[in-house]
Order: C-alpha cells, then sequence, then structure tokens
C-alpha cells in the first residue's frame, strides 16, 4: 500500500505574531516546526510502514525553506517528499490549499491512504483533509486516533464528542490523524545520512500541476482576513484576597459556599 | 442586496433522536444575524425518518422556516450522503449564509461542503456580526489568542463554523410558529466509510459547567489536588492547553481559543498564569477566583478575586474546610 502523509511547517505558536499591514502570520525570526499533528500523522503511517511494507510519501505546500523539514521526515522514514511551492500558491486559503495538495496527489496517482494532521496548530480550520478527499472523490475518516490494515480494508477508531466509532472503509481513503495519539519517532541515523548524501526533494510547482493560476494562492481563495481587531479580554475587579493560607482558604471558602453542590 | 441568496441556514446536527446543543447556539446567534438585516432563519435537519418533532424545537429555538431531507440513508450521519444532501438543498434554494456547530461531524461535513460547491468556509468562528447588505463578518480567535481576525467569504453562501460555547441558546418559545417543508434531494449516495461499532462514553461537558475549577501549569505536580476539590464541590473540572499538551489531563477538557469556552457562574482558576488564548475561554464567567503564586502573572487583572499565594498549600485547606 502507498501512503501519503500531507505536511504543514507551522511556526511555534506562542512566538507567532501578525502583521497589522498586510494581515498575515509575520513567520521572520519565528522558529518553526513540522506541524503536531501532521507528525503524528506522519508516525501513524510509519508504524503501518512497519507492520506491512507500506510505502510512504510526504507532500507539503509551501516555501524553500520548508525542505529540511521535508528532508526531516525522510529521515523519520518516509520514502519519498515532494515540496509544492510556487509564489502563486502563497495566501491561499483552505479551500485554495487543498485544491493544491488534491492536485498534487491526484498526479502521483498509485495511492491507497492519504494521511493529514486533523488540524494546524496555527490556523487550527481542520478543513483541508475533508476538502482534499471532496476534490479526489475519495472517502474521509476525521478525528482518527487508532488506524490498522485489516485484509487490505482500512480500520479506525473516529473519536466524536463523547465517544467514539469504530470504522472501515476500502481504499483509496483520506484519514485526518488525531494530535498526541503517538509519540513520533526521532529520525534514523542511517536514513540521516542517505538524506544529507543521496536523497533529492522533489519539488512541484504551478506548471507541473494541472492548475490554473486563478484556482491557486490568494486569486483561488473564498475567503479572506478582513481586518485584525483586539479582543477586549475583560479586565476585572481585582479584590486581592490576603491573610495566612488559612484565611485565604476561607475567604475563598465563602465565596464557593453558595455554588457547593452537595 | 442581492435577492438571489436569501436565509440565514444552520445546520442542525442531530445525534440518533436528539439535537446537539451546540446547534441551537448557532441557531440563536442565526436569529439575531437575520433579525439585523431583515431575512429569515431556515434549520436543516437531515435524517431517516420522524424529524418533525425535532423540527419543532428548532423552530421554538428560533427559526422560521425547517428543510427536512428523510432518507434511510441519512440515519446517522456519514460524510458522502449528508455532504451530498446537503450540497443539493445548497443549489436548490441558494441561502446567503450557512452555519454549522464546529463539532467535528460540523467540520466533518463544512470542509467536504467547502470544496464540494468551491465556496469559502470560515472555521471556528467566535464572533458574528452581519452588515445591512447581508454580509457576514466572522471573527477567528488565533494568534496568541489578544487578537481576532476578522474574516469574510468571496462567494455565496456565506459558510462559517462555530465554535461550542461561543453563543447562548434562546429559551424555547412554545408559542413560536414556522413552516417545515419536506425536500426531495433525489437519490443519494451510499456511505463508503461503514460504522462497525459507535461507542458513547459519559463525558461532562464542561462547557456546559455551572461552576469549575480549571488547573494550569503552576499546579502540574499535583493536578489531583485540583481535580479532587472539584469533585468535591460538585465541580466540573477543566485545565489549561500545557497541561493537556503534556498528557496530564484530558484533551476534552481545555479551555481556551483552541480548546473550549466555557461560560460558568464561578470558576476558581489555579495555578495559571492568565495567556490571553487561555482567557478568551473563560471570559463569560460571571464570577472568576484565581490563585497564582507570581504576583505579575496576567490571571490576576482578569480576576475577581485574587490571591497571590502557594496553591500547593491552600487548596488542602479548602478540601478541609468543605469537609
Amino acid at each position: 500500500m502507498h501512503i501519503i502523509v500531507c505536511m504543514k511547517v507551522t511556526p511555534k505558536t506562542e512566538q507567532v505574531k501578525l502583521d497589522p499591514v498586510t494581515k498575515t502570520i509575520i513567520r521572520e525570526g519565528v522558529e518553526n516546526e513540522i506541524n503536531p499533528a501532521d507528525k503524528n500523522a506522519l508516525e501513524a503511517a510509519l508504524q503501518l510502514k512497519d507492520k506491512h511494507g507500506c510505502k510512504v510519501t510526504v507532500i507539503g505546500m509551501g516555501p524553500p525553506i520548508w525542505e529540511p523539514y521535508m528532508k526531516l521526515a525522510v529521515a523519520m522514514g518516509a520514502d519519498n517528499a515532494i515540496l509544492l511551492s510556487d509564489r502563486a500558491f502563497a495566501g491561499a486559503d483552505t479551500l485554495a490549499t487543498s485544491k493544491v495538495l488534491a492536485t498534487a496527489i491526484r498526479k502521483i496517482g498509485d495511492y491507497h491512504m492519504i494521511f493529514c494532521g486533523e488540524e494546524s496548530s496555527d490556523a487550527g480550520t481542520g478543513h483541508v483533509p475533508p476538502s482534499i478527499a471532496e476534490f479526489l472523490g475519495i472517502p474521509q475518516i476525521t478525528f482518527v486516533n487508532m488506524v490498522e490494515i485489516i485484509d487490505g480494508r482500512v480500520r479506525a477508531r473516529r473519536i466524536l464528542e463523547g465517544g467514539y466509532e469504530i470504522v472501515e472503509a476500502n481504499p483509496p481513503v483520506l484519514l485526518s490523524i488525531e494530535y498526541g495519539c503517538n509519540t513520533p519517532r526521532f529520525p534514523d541515523f542511517r536514513r540521516k545520512r542517505y538524506v544529507d548524501r543521496e536523497f533529492k526533494l522533489t519539488i512541484w510547482g504551478l506548471k507541473d500541476l494541472d492548475l490554473k493560476e486563478e484556482e491557486v494562492g490568494l486569486k483561488g481563495s473564498k475567503s479572506i482576513v478582513e481586518e485584525l481587531r483586539e479582543m477586549k479580554l475583560g479586565e476585572r475587579a481585582r479584590e486581592k484576597i490576603t491573610g495566612t493560607e488559612d484565611e485565604i482558604a476561607e475567604k475563598i471558602l465563602k465565596l464557593i459556599q453558595p455554588y457547593i453542590k452537595k | 442586496m442581492s435577492r438571489e441568496y436569501r436565509g440565514v441556514w444552520v445546520y442542525i446536527e442531530r445525534r440518533g433522536g436528539e439535537i446537539v446543543e451546540s446547534s441551537l447556539e448557532v441557531l440563536g446567534k442565526a436569529r439575531e444575524l437575520s433579525d439585523k438585516y431583515g431575512d429569515s432563519v431556515v434549520g436543516v435537519l437531515l435524517g431517516s425518518s420522524g424529524l418533525e418533532k425535532l423540527a419543532e424545537t428548532v423552530i421554538q429555538h428560533g427559526a422560521d422556516k425547517i428543510y427536512l431531507v428523510e432518507d434511510p440513508i441519512l440515519s446517522e450521519y456519514s460524510t458522502i450522503p449528508y455532504s451530498e444532501a446537503l450540497a443539493r438543498l445548497i443549489t436548490m434554494f441558494k441561502p446567503n449564509i450557512l452555519l454549522y456547530p464546529a463539532t467535528r461531524n460540523g467540520r466533518d461535513l463544512a470542509g467536504r461542503i467547502s470544496a464540494k460547491l468551491s465556496l469559502g468556509l470560515s472555521a471556528n468562528t467566535v464572533w458574528l456580526d452581519v452588515t445591512n447588505d447581508g454580509i457576514l463578518l466572522a471573527g477567528v480567535p488565533g494568534f496568541g489568542g489578544n487578537i481576532m481576525a476578522v474574516t469574510k467569504c468571496l462567494s455565496k453562501p456565506q459558510m462559517a463554523t462555530v465554535r461550542p460555547g461561543a453563543f447562548v441558546k434562546l429559551s424555547p418559545d412554545p408559542n413560536r410558529r414556522g413552516s417545515i417543508e419536506k425536500i426531495d434531494v433525489g437519490e443519494l449516495p451510499k456511505p463508503r466509510v461503514n460504522i462497525i461499532e459507535s461507542v458513547k462514553i459519559e463525558v461532562e461537558d464542561i462547557s456546559k459547567a455551572e461552576a469549575i475549577v480549571i488547573a494550569g501549569m503552576g499546579v502540574r505536580d499535583n493536578v489531583e489536588l485540583a481535580k479532587k476539590l472539584a469533585e468535591k464541590l460538585g465541580w466540573a473540572f477543566g485545565a489549561t492547553r500545557p497541561l493537556s499538551d503534556e498528557g496530564l489531563v484530558p484533551r476534552d477538557i481545555f479551555i481556551g481559543a483552541t480548546g473550549k469556552t466555557v461560560r460558568p457562574k464561578i470558576a476558581l482558576i489555579v495555578g495559571v498564569s492568565g495567556a490571553a488564548h487561555f482567557i478568551s475561554g473563560v471570559a463569560g464567567a460571571e464570577k472568576i477566583i484565581s490563585i497564582n503564586i507570581d504576583p505579575e502573572a496576567p490571571i490576576h487583572t482578569y480576576s475577581d478575586y485574587s490571591v497571590v499565594g502557594d496553591a500547593y498549600k491552600i487548596l488542602p485547606k479548602i478540601l478541609e474546610k468543605v469537609g
């Protein structure tokens, strides 16, 4: 089986700031990482590779500075990595992003499963996985925290509010993998040496995909950030409670007393 | 205003014979938006049969009209038939706005519809407004939480998923009248994902809690202490994202911009520094009491009552006194 893992590189959440003029994320000076949920998706794919000998290809849509992260995925155990990179792709919303990823996946062709992280740590929409599945016309299983291949079928545990479902589908199928559902491995020393010495990252631009410039990037987007607003976070009275620990506990107790359920 | 696209639609999520609560919260907001620019609120309910009773509930909570699609294939949520049925409804009736609860299935569906009909979609919104000519403005918290990005869709219907807990549902009005229309959308494709087993786990939904103890990294060495206090008080227990990321608490109880929104009558917040992305999740609390050892921690500013002190020492005392 061939598993394609969609990957994004995200700025470390706590370092992110917005440019008030361009209304986009300021990426300069911010440390990046493989989007944490995508790393779990990659690990899930690699575990299936370990067990069943699947082939794993990683794809991502982003600027050339993503190269080391794509290579990191190969050092972790992916067989190949393709970076979809073109100035025309910039400024894409989830729709335009999904279209580029789906088109690249169609070009790769011989896939059985597509793994995505459930959502990204920066935008956090979670819309890209179902949108890719729709563009490819294949079923989707979102919010998965366990996946197996049984007799050629894909079986997954899908986490919902207040419960879960065990579901099955025939490939090709897309799965979005839950953040934190496994522990991503470290790069393998031999794989890392292979990446450093031999591996060549494949880069596809707009002309490599059968897409028009109007369909991708900012031009292909159907939602835009109109403006930024400061969130009013409601400062409060801040009445200070002081005293010994015992006195403080007593005062807090008095405040919470009416709400104690018993 | 363009008359071609009319109506504020809400996708009403259903599980078995019950309406998922957050759908009604979204409906309450839809009512307000619709009244603001003079449109009507339409609830969309998909299922196998017997949806009229649920439709009445939706009307009582603010809808003017319900579109029902009944088909045995729609008995339980499944992406392929549900997205096809909804897409056909959209194409038939051209709503101006379509809102979904940002539940897992709501997001599963909305992302699919976005690609199917090439529509813009704002995600996990916590703030919604509409202009006089029906343009939807959708606020997405992000980038640290103290900034809200106001997004706009360039296509119609304008779509957004709405974070559970962000809005309050209207009290049901048994005298409210509305129309219920069954729509034939034609033959639907079969599900391509089969549900082998569906397991319900009773977890308290903290977003509905009236009183809550919330723990942060400041009590990471004894999260149990805060949890025990919550139990003893009969309160819900919540936490911050870092505690959840460390695996010290389950993921469905973390509060903040990327997690749950709570609006309790009272919150006792211990060992939480009070970063903006956390505060946005508790801003709706009526009363906040906080304990943090760091006098500079921002949490104090957002509290009605604040203690600069050691939660590890104070919490056991409270436990003792509660008896």
